[in-house]
């Protein structure tokens, strides 16, 4: 072997530990401002009633958007426990994006939807609208039926017939905690310059649902769920919550957020045939709303909660994660004039590159870093106690990670009740390191591999519902 | 086991324990549920041991005394919460005033407000909704003071008057609303002028048809709507062309409500066939208040 090879394999695994130092630094300090000011928010609303001030009729009303595709199974459920959430005037639209199956046939039927005559505005672009409905039992809400154009056109059409100020977007199988819209409302009436909201999405496997709401909160069986959970815990509790505390947030989840209807008018809806949809339209908002106005802010908070059930097959999480993984490396690209663009502020400077460098390039330098590691053992270039060492940091600062992210749940949220799942999910955060983290690394890798030489389709997305 | 033993079980650790509990399922409790827990505080040593802790000088103590005797109503404790209200720490007096309105201490209300002023950041909606717990009759005490309080406070009134639908009050907002310019006491007066449907404010409030502020632009064309305000057919159909989408919405509903005029115009719009904004909101709003009345 000659001395430059070795010398290169030294100086690489000198940078990967250096990138993985860096990054360890980034979470610390996102984990830090989380810590802050999840435990700061929880206390300033400790003893307040939200129902009672909204009452007070200082609330912004809610256009409620719901797209749903061939959703026959469950989507009867969906609706009637939406027309049931605490929220003193909101507008339900639901969106059947030409379904093939009878999704149509039973919301009309079971709703007493009639045909109007209101033809809707464009004010964006989305396929055509063949009928809107309209309920005398349910006065606040809207049934649109158009040609099917996947679920950002659908979004986009529901955007063109809400009539209310703000407008919030879940999925048809999105279960929404009954006093979320309170919740997530509430930062449009601290802050007149807040353009869009993000609440936590968490996952519904192994809770128990009854009429629509989540009745008993618990674990899957799978151990693809749960590994999801943590996951979840860690992404929504500590990084954007983080990231929120320097108006960075990057993304705000399409299974769940809340936007001022003009902003969305603004800049022209949901991208159509996007891959991240929901990351394109927060980027898009930082890009040009703040060109207009700096102080412009897009927010997460961590109390309004969405349930929303995970994939437990192999073949479909790996799939959802191809998927997330190709529409991240789109939308940089789409946006890589935001790369260190002082313009932007902190979402320029800071949140974006962050996007670009670790979570984009990041599963890329992953596995290298494997690679080149395997090989320096056989090579014998470093140390095997070092190896060993240096595998067992990363395991620990992993656990540490996912362990703060349940710690702090139970010590705000409480959400698990039982000691039992808490120590499960600690195991959990424990055992994530251990293989499924570095298959999410190969999926990514072989996503962005797949998006390079052209493969953008969606892949699939099975569900098994909620049933009751 | 009989209700004396069940008491008697209710003593010492088991109260921090029950509390603990209670706090979490307290909120949630309506109609006879709530009132047996109340009693259940009242009777028993749990109430002894609360306001015996309004004594301490603990933070903790304070807030969870003040909170589980207020939602008993027990009066016995509201002297010495009264002199706990004037603290540095918010929570501990939002818990405090919040218990004083529950037991109707209506003597307490100006301290409230002296002392709701020390907090800056405090949001004007957890101040309404503590007044709130007051009986009605609190508006009585707040409209005689109404020329000598501050802006802030004045606002605070205004909201609190429109909640418990108090008209008496109206007149004097009607003549201070004359002379100011405050978005939010002209906002607030507007909506309370319409809930307590005082028609001698419609004259006022039709300069504000053509106000920057859209809070105060679609209140004013709602208000002005409700009291039958003359001459707004005109205005109405020049609103429904705002660049404004609410504004829009807003004058349209008020079309279809204030006069057959304005309602046929609303319905000749719809049905022209054409494509425009205007036609699609005046379609949108038959639509619906058509559906609603079926």
């Amino acid at each position: 072997m000659t001395e430059g090879l070795k010398y290169f394999i030294i100086l690489f695994n000198e940078s990967v530990l250096i990138y993985f130092l860096i990054i360890a630094a980034i979470y610390i300090f996102l984990n830090i401002l989380a810590l802050f000011r999840i435990t700061s928010y929880k206390k300033s609303f400790e003893h307040i009633d939200f129902e009672k001030i909204f009452r007070i009729g200082n609330h912004i009303p809610v256009s409620l958007i719901i797209p749903a595709f061939n959703e026959s199974t469950g989507i009867v459920q969906s609706i009637k426990s939406l027309l049931s959430l605490q929220y003193p005037e909101y507008q339900l639209i639901v969106i059947n994006d030409g379904s093939t199956d009878n999704t149509l046939d039973l919301i009309v039927e079971n709703f007493g939807f009639k045909k109007v005559f209101s033809i809707p505005y464009y004010f964006i672009k989305c396929k055509k609208i063949n009928g809107v409905y309209l309920s005398s039992k349910y006065p606040n809400m809207v049934l649109i039926d158009k040609e099917n154009g996947g679920k950002a056109d659908a979004q986009n059409a529901g955007i063109n017939i809400a009539k209310h100020p703000l407008i919030t977007i879940i999925d048809a199988d999105s279960i929404l905690e009954r006093d979320c819209l309170l919740k997530i409302t509430r930062p449009f009436l601290q802050d007149k310059n807040v353009v869009a909201v993000g609440g936590t999405i968490r996952i519904a496997n192994g809770c128990t649902v009854n009429k629509g709401f989540i009745e008993k909160i618990g674990l899957s069986k799978s151990w693809f769920a749960r590994l999801q959970v943590v996951e979840y815990l860690r992404a929504f509790l500590f990084g954007r919550t983080g990231w929120d505390v320097i108006n960075g947030t990057t993304i705000i989840s399409g299974a769940f957020g809340c936007f001022k209807r003009k902003a969305l008018i603004k800049v022209g809806g949901y991208k159509a045939g996007s891959l991240g949809e929901d990351m394109e339209l927060v980027l898009k908002m930082h890009k040009q709303l703040r060109k207009e106005d700096p102080k412009t802010r897009i927010r997460f908070i961590s109390d309004p909660v969405c349930w929303t059930e995970t994939p437990e097959t192999y073949k479909v999480l790996k799939s959802q994660r191809e998927r997330w993984q190709k529409g991240t490396v789109e939308n940089v690209l789409r946006y890589k004039g935001m790369f260190f663009n002082f313009r932007y502020g902190v979402m320029g400077l800071f949140a974006f590159p962050y996007y670009v460098l670790f979570e984009t390039i990041g599963p890329i330098v992953e596995f290298a870093g494997y690679i080149v590691f395997i090989i320096s053992i056989i090579l014998n270039i470093v140390v095997f106690k070092f190896v060993i060492a240096f595998l067992s940091a990363a395991i620990l600062y992993g656990t540490i990670l996912s362990t703060m992210s349940v710690i702090l749940e139970e010590l705000s949220f409480r959400k698990y009740p039982r000691v039992k799942e808490l120590l499960i999910l600690v195991f959990t955060g424990f055992i994530e390191n251990l293989g499924y983290r570095q298959l999410n690394t190969y999926w990514r890798v072989k996503a962005m591999i797949a998006y390079i030489f052209g493969k953008k389709a969606w892949g699939e997305m099975e569900k098994k519902g909620f049933g009751s | 086991m009989t209700a004396d033993s069940f008491y008697n079980l209710i003593s010492g650790p088991t109260i921090d324990l029950f509390l603990m509990f209670l706090k979490v399922y307290i909120q949630n409790l309506r109609g006879s549920d709530f009132n047996k827990i109340a009693a259940l505080i009242n009777d028993t040593p749990i109430a002894v041991k609360l306001i015996g802790e309004l004594d301490s000088d603990s933070k903790n103590n304070i807030k969870r005394s003040s909170y589980f005797l207020g939602m008993a109503k027990n009066v016995e404790g509201k002297e010495l919460v009264l002199k706990k209200l004037d603290t540095n720490d918010n929570l501990v007096f939002e818990n405090c005033a919040a218990y004083l309105a529950r037991v109707n201490y209506q003597e307490a209300a100006f301290e409230i407000l002296r002392v709701a002023d020390k907090f800056s950041f405090l949001n004007r909606a957890i101040i309404i909704s503590i007044f709130l717990e007051f009986e009605p009759t609190v508006c009585k005490l707040l409209a005689d003071r109404f020329w000598r309080e501050s802006l802030n406070n004045k606002i605070n009134f205004v909201i609190i008057f429109r909640m418990f639908k108090y008209q008496e009050a109206a007149p004097a907002v009607l003549e201070y609303f004359s002379k100011i310019r405050d978005d939010e006491f002209i906002s607030e007066s507007i909506k309370y002028f319409e809930e307590v449907e005082y028609f001698k404010a419609a004259n006022a409030l039709k300069i504000y048809l053509q106000h920057d502020s859209l809070d105060i632009k679609i209140g004013a064309i709602k208000a002005l709507t409700k009291l039958g305000a003359k001459n707004l057919d005109e205005i109405l159909y020049e609103l429904i062309n705002n660049n404004e989408w609410n504004v829009q919405l807003a004058a349209a509903n008020c079309m279809y409500d204030y006069s057959d005029k304005s309602k046929a115009r609303l319905f000749s719009m719809a049905e022209s066939g054409s494509e425009n904004l205007e036609a699609a909101i005046a379609r949108m709003i038959i639509s619906e208040r058509g559906i609603k009345e079926v």
